[in-house]
């Protein structure tokens, strides 16, 4: 009994603070598609580089109309994207970290490194639209090239929660090419294995 | 009264954090590297110990080691079910990829990496709290409705000093390198219980640190992942 009233008004405690509401920290969502608890959408950006081929109006308007597409994907709604309306904006936030690092792929750098944030965005995938060179020179010939724009840590685990895409204009403009990237840029589906010789033992 | 209230704070956060033993001993919620459910995806790896005094040779050599070499025929491994050509689950085969450094490979074999085992000879510089290792730097999530993320691509950062054997327990690197390749797997650390197994180590107040993954624990755990 006496653990009861104790029990009672820390929970009540916790359910006021749930009602009128506490700063919202970011917090890793493993369950949704959205990876973290401060989107309540899916929220696509996109930015064209100088040097692309493309504005950015001009892909905004191509990206909009694949994620359109993809609302039919059979799993786009268990992956928590149905339960508000997409968006696609035009201009990402931040700058694409990988090119900008001159790294040629992830998992570079210790704790410190180049995708850590604490606030992550309010989009879930980041399309840069590159030059063809650039993709070659961070990617090869791998034919997802996708890469970490934002990480949060907790404690000494960091994980991936905003996927940077980068693709060409002429990619861009292929609708059914655009739509399997976006497939995967968004995490409805894997990435195919990108080299698998077999392997010997 | 202070206890009293400490013991019912201490009730809420367990019941609120969900920090239950599990009995099925995986990450809660899931999280592993993807390649597991996949029998022609299999698990490629790369060493890089430029942050150690180690060469490549050496790194490379204790890992698939510990990973496979050292327990032919494969009876004790995270791959052993590979080896049963009646079996579906060829899902976890280890082979290293690039011929070299990490950090050298080019841009198309790096990408194709699935596991980065990274050595420190302080593993602080991998984001862990030295000497122990860790794994982070989960990238490439995917959802795909599964109700868990799964991730194409992780960093495993381990104690050099520990991998080639001049400091800690004889063959600890066994045991280091299978307990972390564990969590890529998504299993998860000890729970204050202690069957049988890689995870439930000393660090975790068990008795033993297990060389390999134990067949009816470690390894079935991971099958039951792959399987889901």
């Amino acid at each position: 009994m006496r653990l009861l009233n104790y029990a009672l008004p820390v929970l009540a405690t916790l359910a006021v603070a749930i009602t009128y509401g506490m700063p919202q920290a970011a917090a890793i969502d493993l369950n949704s598609g959205l990876l973290v608890t401060t989107r309540a959408r899916l929220e696509v950006c996109v930015s064209a580089l100088p040097g692309s081929g493309m504005s950015t109006g001009d892909a905004r308007m191509l990206v909009n109309d694949a994620v359109t597409a993809l609302r039919n994907h059979p799993r786009y709604e268990s992956s928590g994207y149905a339960n508000a309306p997409a968006s696609v904006v035009a201009g990402c936030p931040s700058a694409p970290a990988l090119l900008d690092s001159g790294q040629k792929h992830e998992i570079n750098g210790g704790p410190a490194q180049i995708f850590t944030v604490t606030s992550p965005s309010d989009s879930r995938t980041f399309v840069f639209v590159v030059a063809p060179d650039d993709i070659s020179r961070m990617f090869g010939n791998a034919p997802y090239p996708m890469s970490a724009q934002e990480s949060i840590c907790s404690g000494r685990d960091c994980v991936e929660v905003t996927t940077a895409m980068y693709i060409s204009a002429t990619a861009t403009s292929d609708s059914a090419q655009l739509r399997d990237r976006l497939a995967k840029g968004i995490g409805l589906e894997a990435a195919p294995p990108q080299v698998e010789p077999k392997p010997t033992r | 009264m202070k206890v009293s209230f400490a013991i019912t704070t201490l009730l809420l956060l367990l019941a609120f954090s969900g920090a239950s033993a599990r009995a099925n001993h995986q990450t809660s919620p899931p999280k592993h590297i993807g390649s597991v459910h996949s029998g022609f995806n299999n698990e490629g790896l790369c060493a890089d110990p430029s942050n150690s005094v180690l060469s490549w040779t050496t790194a490379l050599s204790h890992i698939e080691g510990a990973l496979w070499t050292e327990s032919r025929p494969f009876d004790d491994t995270w791959d052993s079910q590979s080896w049963d050509p009646n079996a579906l689950n060829w899902r976890v085969y280890f082979f290293e990829l690039g011929g070299g450094n990490c950090d050298w490979l080019d841009a198309t074999q790096r990408s194709a990496v699935d596991i980065e085992y990274w050595l420190w000879d302080n593993t602080n510089g991998g984001g862990c709290i030295s000497p122990s290792s860790c794994v982070n730097n989960w990238t490439g999530p995917y959802n795909g409705g599964l109700g868990h993320t799964e991730y194409t691509k992780v960093r495993v950062n381990l104690y050099a000093p520990y991998t080639v054997g001049t400091s800690g327990q004889t063959n600890y690197y066994r045991h280091q390198v299978n307990h972390e390749t564990g969590h890529v797997l998504g299993l998860a650390d000890g729970d204050g219980t202690c069957p049988d197994s890689v995870m439930h180590s000393m660090a975790y107040r068990c008795s033993q640190d297990r060389s390999w993954p134990s067949t009816n624990y470690d390894v079935a755990t991971e099958v039951a992942i792959a399987g889901q």
